[in-house]
């Protein structure tokens, strides 16, 4: 790697930590990520910077091309991070459509004491899933309207 | 039996058939309590429900048949009914059905499968591709449970109390695993699963929920996550034996 093309990658390296920083300054990225993210940047740096650090690596681990280390290192690294992503999606969803589920409920309960009363904030007697609660005196202008 | 029963009946933009649907509810089994799941439909479902005077748990977006079933579920939950009945909006059931269904319950059964095709009922047509990825399902089913199934898409089923509490949490949503892997969960979970024959008709009006690529995409999908639960189930009686 001429010196040239080792100052371009150690550029975009600290653009994607830039990049990652500003999400985090902005809430739009948890924290959790930031540290995923700028570890694996930090990982990388040695490598662009250090001449025959990617070839010695390659050579202990029994890789005759150094480029495919990279590659291999890369893949593997992505693939993890996209199998956590589908799992935290997976949970996202659930917890989703139990908010759903929960919302379509608390509409029956408050239409079926709406010919009485008012929907007064008596939410209180129902027993809640975990991880939702019932919404005190919750008010959803989208539910459903008594008869 | 006096147990308390709730007819859940999932409905997405069924506001053309639900009407009669209940109607007939409401002639022929009028000592049921009856659930509408508006699905996160676009037209006037819940409107249509409420104006039938029969109670309407409404979803923000459409979770699918599974997930307005889990609904139905939880609802009948929190309100201590001791059986479910799962019911279409469509038309397709038929209200004679119910009391079989739910005899087949009194008789010690805790899910009851009303099968269009056990000697009985009547003949149902089907496509030829829904008609042999059914057949792929049965014996991918039977193999997997030991048990016989022979309508294993049916959604005409009857719940038992154990069988709805398990079922308010772990039923399974996405399309198709609502019907097959709903059964394989409850054979695996030790529940006793019966057939019983009943007369469908065909669909009143409203259009079939899928296509067929995404049909075969669903397919593939189901047999994959029912591999997975067999491997998952050798695993469990094998530490069992030890």
């Amino acid at each position: 790697m001429t010196a040239r093309a080792r100052l371009l990658t150690l550029a975009i390296t600290l653009v994607c930590l830039l990049l990652i920083a500003r999400q985090v300054r902005r809430r739009q990225m948890r924290a959790t990520y930031l540290v995923v993210w700028t570890s694996l940047c930090v990982v990388a740096i040695p490598f662009i910077v250090i001449p025959g650090a990617i070839d010695a690596l390659s050579s202990w681990i029994g890789i005759y091309y150094p480029p495919a280390t990279v590659f291999l290192l890369a893949i593997f690294v992505l693939f993890l991070i996209s199998i956590h992503f589908s799992r935290q999606l997976t949970r996202l969803e659930e917890r989703t459509r139990i908010l759903a589920e929960e919302l379509a409920l608390l509409g029956v309960e408050r239409s079926a004491r709406a010919p009485a009363e008012a929907p007064a904030a008596s939410a209180g007697e129902a027993d809640s899933r975990p991880n939702v609660r019932p919404g005190e005196g919750m008010v959803q202008p989208g539910s459903v309207s008594g008869p | 039996m006096d147990a308390r029963t709730l007819v859940i009946i999932p409905a997405f933009n069924e506001e053309d058939s639900l009407p009669a649907v209940l109607a007939t509810l409401r002639a022929g089994a009028p000592q049921y309590d009856v659930l509408v799941v508006d699905d996160g439909s676009d037209d006037r479902t819940s409107e249509v429900a409420i104006a039938a005077g029969v109670q309407v748990a409404r979803l923000p977006f459409n979770l699918g048949v599974g997930g307005a079933l889990r609904t139905g579920f939880r609802f009948a939950v929190r309100h201590g009914y001791e059986r479910a009945v799962q019911f279409d909006a469509d038309g397709q059931h038929d209200v004679d059905g119910l009391d079989a269904l739910l005899a087949e319950l009194d008789g010690g059964a805790e899910v009851v499968v009303g099968s269009r095709f056990v000697k009985g009922s009547e003949r149902y047509r089907t496509g030829a591709l829904r008609g042999g990825a059914m057949n792929v399902l049965r014996f991918t089913l039977s193999l997997l449970t030991g048990l016989h199934f022979t309508d294993t898409s049916s959604g005409f089923r009857a719940y038992s109390r154990p069988v709805i509490d398990y079922f308010a949490d772990a039923y399974p949503l996405e399309y198709l695993s609502d019907t097959v892997e709903s059964l394989l969960l409850a054979c695996y979970a030790g529940f006793n699963v019966v057939e019983v024959p009943v007369t469908m008709r065909e669909r009143s009006a409203g259009v079939p929920s899928t296509r067929n690529l995404r049909l075969i995409y669903h397919y593939i999908r189901l047999l994959l996550v029912l591999a997975a639960m067999a491997s998952l189930r050798q695993r469990r009686t094998a530490r069992n034996a030890a």
